[in-house]
């Protein structure tokens, strides 16, 4: 349901399907500040379009750091994206690529 | 880095509590794990940023709207569930929202709504103070009045209206030209009055300086309750012609329908023809009212030390009429609402005692609930109900309760206006303004709120600090002892309040019932009175008007029935007279204070029914070329001449001209009430209406008739003199003294009613705790008497108990009525704020409330069965 999904929401979703995973790394490959991807995350996790897990305690246990939590996309954050990106097209490609050209 | 933690941490309060623990630790462990963290501090603050919002969303998610009906619903079905007690605090609170919110819009539209005028902050109305005359607040002699407005630094314009000696304006009485004349009432301003005040007209325009060019001065504006009224609100009124006392005038535009400017209703303003260059030098006498413009950027204490200093300069130009003559000058709406403004805020601190009274019972029965309920609320909190959630039940069935209470407040409160309106003192300014309007019901919707946390709070947070353990573990055993502490001190906050009021009321009631007792010195059961108002046209001649009225007076004397009756141009209770200063012609180093007096005919002082106390009352002598004469008061002899003679002296009044005639001292009488019932009576002298005319008088007559014949018969009389002269201010002199007696009347009925409504809440109150305590500790008592204690013991040990709570509260409760007292001190009558009998009468009744109130839990403590207590 892309029902007022927002730019910055459309950008998280499209992040985490392009395999990036934790909190901190969707908000450098975004650019966006913590307070809006977090809350991001959040309503696409109640949406179904992303599934959050934690990581097996013992490998972080082993790397001597906390565990994190890892975001992974559904099926249907895909179809969801997929529609987006279908309406919005030619708007979404010039401001991702205006996105990279400041990274 | 440690900021940033704390921030997170900090913030993790908000997060549901569900997922507190995985938010904190997702949170956290990013925040470890940020590249570059220990080397730039500010990216890790900068990410910690995010959480509160982060926090904040998932708390607003968790929030579900479905939830909350949920909740209402379950709020909505407890009430069904206990009818009685829902009933009980939705009524409660509702007197208290009700009695409120009344007030509240009395004191909005009185005292805050802004005076319909532009920037009225910014308006300032002018008078003038003299320590000789005991004067404060005087109208303005226009050659003063000129040289405050040619000389002054601090206004862009002032504008004038005539006055009267109140802070009405003096309104003119006319009568409107048609096939029924009507009495009409304009006030004369000048020119410039609109434009000062910043008033466009509705219709048509306001004056213009040519307007007041004698012979193009005969134009109106209309008031929009006048033009509504006695023209249907025809949309084509400007340019039509309305005949006024026999004149025509032009109806030049209308005045908005929110304009006011009067205390009085006034219909019409025209344009005064005064022409202040022309009377430059008349100092004397005062009959101009003055209202300013402030510059901008001039304070309003600036602008009164400028015209004080002018009025300095002028004392020292023209000390023949200006000895001491000071200026003074204040913002418009205490000009308007100044005397009004202390009561009513009075009536809103005693309201809200009331409401305090209200919400403090509800308390206690939502805690009373919230108490019974500890079972459910343990059970739903072992089910995984967090505290929070909790409480926000609790909240919410409270705010069921105070909108339940509200809503039906706020037709109480409808209705409260009403009444006000219809009862209060028509010397109330700006009561049109009154009305159930968009900030009365947010004033309404925020007390709703605030009694919705004031009565829910507290049971929440009890109700939900309910755990299974105690819950499961806990017969009537552990209950008593965790809120009873609360609820005794909400109850003995109560009482102190209705202390408060009902010393308040007992001293109001006592003040009032000193002002019912005063005799008014006349005898007003028997006497009708009617104005009427001469036209110029045909009463212009010398002798016409006092024709009129001595031949009208005969005609009524001889009425069957009728005792006496007499005109005069002002009757008992009307406040206003006119006033000069006068001279005693064998006192030549006497200095002239100003002295009241009034025209009357012959017969009237008989019909106002004063007692001749020297000399002789006026005779038909007393005709136009005869030596002149008056007649004084008593409170003139005490004043100007005690232990002396009067009779036989000789007065001069305006001194102005060179053949000023004396007048001689024919009679003394006794004092009429002048200005109010209770106020004091100054000194005052009657002069023959035939040796100086008036075409404006009062007929008064005093029969044995019933009031209703009396004026039919006052009515034939001036018609058969002449039909097209009206009868106006037409009414009986006891209506007349129970309007005086108007303000000090609504006082006592609102603070006596406050009173009443607290008094009884307390009653509920302190039985409601008593009763409850007494099923609680049920127990305890069989065990007492089990072991040995007298039934008088047991009784004697609930009564002290809740006695000692009253008795606390009775002790504070003085203190804050001493303190209030104090401040309601100018408007008691004979009664003093430390009135014993007052505070006396109110304890007693207060602690006799007290002891009925718990008599019968007391007794039903006694009569534990200690038998069956223990098998329970």
């Amino acid at each position: 349901m892309a029902r007022g999904m927002g730019m910055a929401a459309v950008r998280v979703l499209q992040a985490i399907a392009a395999g990036t995973e934790y909190g901190f790394d969707i908000i450098t490959a975004t650019g966006l500040p913590s307070g809006t991807v977090y809350p991001a995350l959040s309503r696409h996790e109640r949406d179904g379009y992303v599934k959050s897990s934690w990581e097996d305690p013992h490998k972080a246990h082993g790397e001597r750091r906390p565990v994190r939590r890892y975001y992974r996309i559904t099926a249907e954050g895909r179809r969801a994206l997929a529609g987006v990106l279908d309406t919005l097209g030619p708007v979404t490609a010039r401001r991702a690529k205006a996105a990279r050209a400041r990274s | 880095m440690r900021l940033a933690a704390w921030i997170i941490k900090a913030s993790s309060w908000i997060v549901p509590s569900d997922q507190r623990t995985d938010w904190r630790r997702e949170w956290l462990g990013e925040l470890r794990l940020a590249p570059g963290l220990k080397t730039r501090p500010p990216r890790g603050l900068r990410f910690a940023l995010g959480a509160p919002f982060h926090a904040l969303w998932l708390r607003k998610d968790a929030w579900r709207p479905a939830l909350l009906i949920a909740d209402l619903r379950f709020g909505l079905r407890q009430i069904r569930r206990r009818p009685g007690l829902a009933t009980a605090a939705i009524l409660t609170l509702a007197i208290g929202a009700g009695a409120t919110t009344a007030i509240f819009s009395v004191v909005y539209g009185v005292l805050l709504k802004p005076l319909p005028y532009r920037d009225p902050t910014t308006l300032v109305q002018l008078w003038e103070t003299n320590p000789l005359f005991n004067w404060t607040e005087a109208a303005i002699a226009p050659g003063n009045l000129l040289s405050w407005k040619e000389r002054n630094r601090s206004f862009s314009d002032v504008a004038y209206y005539f006055a009267t000696a109140t802070r009405e304006g003096g309104l003119q009485s006319l009568t409107l030209g048609g096939e029924q004349p009507a009495r009409v009432q304009g006030l004369g301003v000048s020119s410039n009055f609109f434009d000062v005040l910043g008033v466009r007209a509705a219709s048509g325009r306001m004056f213009v300086p040519t307007d007041a060019v004698i012979g193009q001065h005969r134009v109106l504006i209309l008031s929009d309750r006048f033009w509504r009224s006695q023209f249907g609100a025809d949309p084509a009124i400007v340019d039509k012609p309305v005949t006024l006392n026999g004149l025509v005038f032009k109806v030049i535009g209308v005045a908005p329908p929110e304009f006011r400017f009067d205390l009085a209703v006034t219909d019409f303003w025209m344009p005064s023809t005064l022409n202040l260059q022309e009377v430059r030098e008349v100092r004397r006498p005062h009959y101009l009212r003055a209202v300013a413009r402030l510059k901008p950027g001039v304070t309003i204490e600036q602008a009164r030390a400028d015209i004080a200093a002018l009025a300095k300069d002028l004392e020292r130009e023209y000390p023949a009429t200006n000895t001491q003559m000071g200026a003074s000058l204040g913002p418009i709406d205490d000009w308007f609402v100044g005397q009004t403004r202390r009561p009513l805020l009075l009536f809103l601190g005693a309201v809200a005692l009331v409401l305090f009274i209200a919400c403090a019972n509800v308390t206690n029965l939502m805690l009373a609930r919230a108490l019974e309920r500890v079972s459910e609320m343990s059970v739903r909190a072992a089910l995984g109900a967090s505290r929070a959630r909790l409480i926000r039940q609790l909240l919410i069935e409270a705010l069921v309760v105070a909108g339940c209470g509200a809503l039906l407040g706020l037709g109480i409160a409808a209705a409260g206006v009403e009444l006000f309106i219809r009862f209060a003192p028509v010397t109330i300014p700006r009561l049109g303004d009154v009305r159930i309007d968009p900030v009365v019901l947010m004033f309404c919707s925020g007390l709703m709120a605030i009694t919705t946390v004031a009565v829910g709070l507290v049971p929440a947070i009890w109700g939900a600090r309910a755990n299974l353990r105690d819950a499961l573990g806990s017969s009537s055993r552990t209950t008593t002892g965790q809120t009873a502490w609360v609820r005794r001190m909400l109850v003995g906050a109560e009482v102190a309040l209705a202390v408060v009021l009902v010393v308040g009321a007992t001293m109001t009631l006592r003040s009032f019932a000193a002002l019912l007792s005063i005799d008014p010195g006349v005898p007003v059961e028997s006497q009708i009175s009617g104005r009427v108002s001469l036209p110029n046209a045909r009463y212009g001649q010398p002798g016409q008007a006092s024709a009129f009225f001595e031949e009208a007076s005969t005609r009524l004397r001889a009425g069957s029935g009728v005792v006496s009756a007499g005109a005069a141009a002002q009757l008992p209770l009307e406040g206003a007279s006119w006033t000069s200063q006068f001279f005693i012609e064998d006192r030549p180093d006497f200095h002239g204070y100003e002295l009241r007096h009034k025209a009357a005919t012959t017969g009237y002082l008989e019909a106002l029914g004063v007692r001749l106390i020297a000399g002789r009352t006026f005779t038909s002598e007393d005709r136009s070329g005869a030596p002149l004469s008056v007649v004084a008061n008593e409170a003139f002899v005490r004043k100007y001449m005690p232990g002396e003679t009067a009779v036989g002296r000789r007065l001069t009044w305006d001194p102005r001209g060179p053949n000023v005639m004396p007048r001689t001292i024919v009679g003394v009488v006794s004092d009429e009430p002048q200005d109010a019932i209770g106020a004091p009576v100054a000194p005052e002298v009657y002069y023959p209406l035939a040796q100086e005319e008036r075409r404006e008088m009062s007929l008064l007559v005093r029969s044995s008739l019933p009031a209703d014949a009396a004026i039919g018969e006052l009515r034939r009389v001036v018609r058969e003199i002449d039909p097209q002269v009206a009868l106006f201010n037409v009414n009986s002199m006891s209506d007349a003294v129970s309007r005086s007696l108007a303000k000090p009347r609504i006082a006592a009925w609102l603070v006596g009613g406050f009173a009443g409504v607290a008094l009884l809440l307390a009653i509920i109150g302190i039985y409601g705790v008593t009763a409850w305590a007494v099923t609680a500790r049920q127990r305890e008592f069989g065990i007492r008497l089990a072991c040995g204690a007298a039934r008088a013991d047991v009784f004697r040990l609930v009564l002290r108990q809740d006695l000692r709570v009253v008795g606390i509260g009775m002790v504070v409760g003085v203190a804050l009525a001493a303190g209030a007292a104090k401040a309601a001190g100018s408007m008691l009558f004979g009664v003093t704020a430390g009135d014993a009998v007052s505070y006396i009468a109110a304890l007693t009744l207060l602690l006799i409330a007290g002891i009925a109130a718990c008599l019968g839990p007391a007794r039903r403590a006694s009569r534990v069965d200690p038998v069956a207590i223990m098998r329970s």
